[in-house]
């Protein structure tokens, strides 16, 4: 199954808060805050458990002058760098 | 005239911070006594909000031998630190600190430790919270410098001569009816010479630190602006909970009052653009 088909989620660990269009996280045990930007915030807000990576580049399709092919390497690539640095992770990995 | 005045008991001295107050009880005189001289200028009467029972233990029980843990849940935290452990409910009020002599009565770091946990937990209940800043107040209006330990917030400090340093390490901020104000705190910083004041004074802007090789600021949106604050505040990543109430109440203080980013030589000259800025 590829990432496309995964459903991710902000990780427990972290606190964050849309302001003006931009998400800002905190990631606990880094001691990190990150400022993400429009996308990246709008990636984040989606990023709820419930829908898929593909589900949610189709909304990015729909908000961003973007075609669906770019939008799904850069969703994939985001998501796999969120979920690396402790930001997000895959709602199926908590039970396995 | 008639009037009441609340006589404490002798096993017990009340910390008042940031208009927060905590008792601490303890029937070790000697601890008592030390307390009373490291927070001087901070020792109240009024009601607190928690009471701390302080255990002075030849026979600390555990590991106490490493830097500090915490352990959060919804609303309280355990502690372990250098020869002391502690816990703190601030739901119920209570708290216990339990430290082990000669290091316990001879010096205040262990005491500190706890309380910074304590008032970081007890300011967000309370709509504020700790600062790692230097709290300046110039002609009655609070001025912010952020930054973590080499920033450079002691020597905005040393050289704002004819201004009142709240703190050049560790402030609380606080809104009151609105207001956001900054107070200073007994905590001590890297350079711990400065005499330290419990008073308040109304913020008019804020400081994110950058040492350069000239003076000039730079207006932070508010998204930035926000996380400037957060990336000053201690202790509280360490809880998601508690993590969420903070930026909260930095988006609030950021939405009221100006932030910038002060890029400033080691000299006073910064003061003169301060004026012109907010």
């Amino acid at each position: 199954m590829s990432l496309l088909d995964k459903y991710p989620d902000k990780h427990p660990r972290t606190a964050s808060r849309v302001i003006d269009g931009e998400a800002i996280v905190v990631v606990c045990d880094e001691n990190l805050v990150k400022i993400l930007n429009s996308v990246g915030s709008r990636i984040w807000e989606l990023a709820d458990g419930n829908k898929t990576v593909s589900e949610i580049v189709k909304v990015i399709c729909s908000e961003y002058e973007v075609d669906v092919e770019q939008a799904e390497k850069d969703t994939v690539e985001f998501v796999e760098e969120l979920i690396k640095s402790g930001m997000m992770y895959l709602s199926a990995d908590l039970g396995e | 005239m008639t009037g009441t005045r609340t006589v404490l008991p002798t096993n017990e001295i009340r910390i008042e911070i940031a208009d927060i107050c905590v008792a601490l009880r303890c029937d070790n005189a000697r601890f008592i006594e030390q307390a009373k001289k490291w927070y001087k200028g901070f020792l109240s009467t009024a009601s607190p909000l928690v009471t701390v029972n302080v255990l002075i233990s030849d026979t600390l029980q555990g590991d106490t031998s490493r830097g500090l843990l915490t352990f959060f849940t919804d609303s309280t935290a355990s502690l372990i630190f250098h020869q002391a452990r502690g816990y703190i409910d601030t739901e119920q009020g209570i708290g216990q600190l339990e430290m082990a002599p000669p290091f316990a009565l001879e010096h205040p770091d262990s005491l500190e430790i706890f309380l910074r946990a304590l008032y970081s937990r007890l300011c967000v209940r309370n709509n504020g919270f700790l600062l790692h800043a230097a709290g300046i107040a110039k002609d009655s209006e609070g001025y912010l410098f952020l930054g973590q330990s080499g920033s450079g917030k002691t020597t905005v400090s040393r050289v704002s001569a004819n201004c009142k340093i709240l703190s050049d390490d560790l402030v609380i901020v606080r809104a009151i009816n609105g207001v956001w104000k900054v107070f200073g705190t007994p905590f001590r910083g890297g350079v711990d010479t400065q005499e330290k004041t419990s008073e308040s004074v109304e913020i008019r802007a804020f400081f994110g630190l950058v040492k350069d090789e000239k003076v000039f600021f730079e207006r932070l949106d508010y998204p930035r602006a926000v996380a400037e604050l957060i990336s000053s505040t201690p202790m509280v990543h360490q809880d998601p909970t508690l993590s969420e109430d903070v930026i909260g109440l930095c988006s609030d203080i950021a939405r009221k009052i100006p932030g910038y980013r002060m890029h400033f030589l080691l000299d006073n000259s910064f003061w003169r653009y301060i004026d012109e800025l907010a």
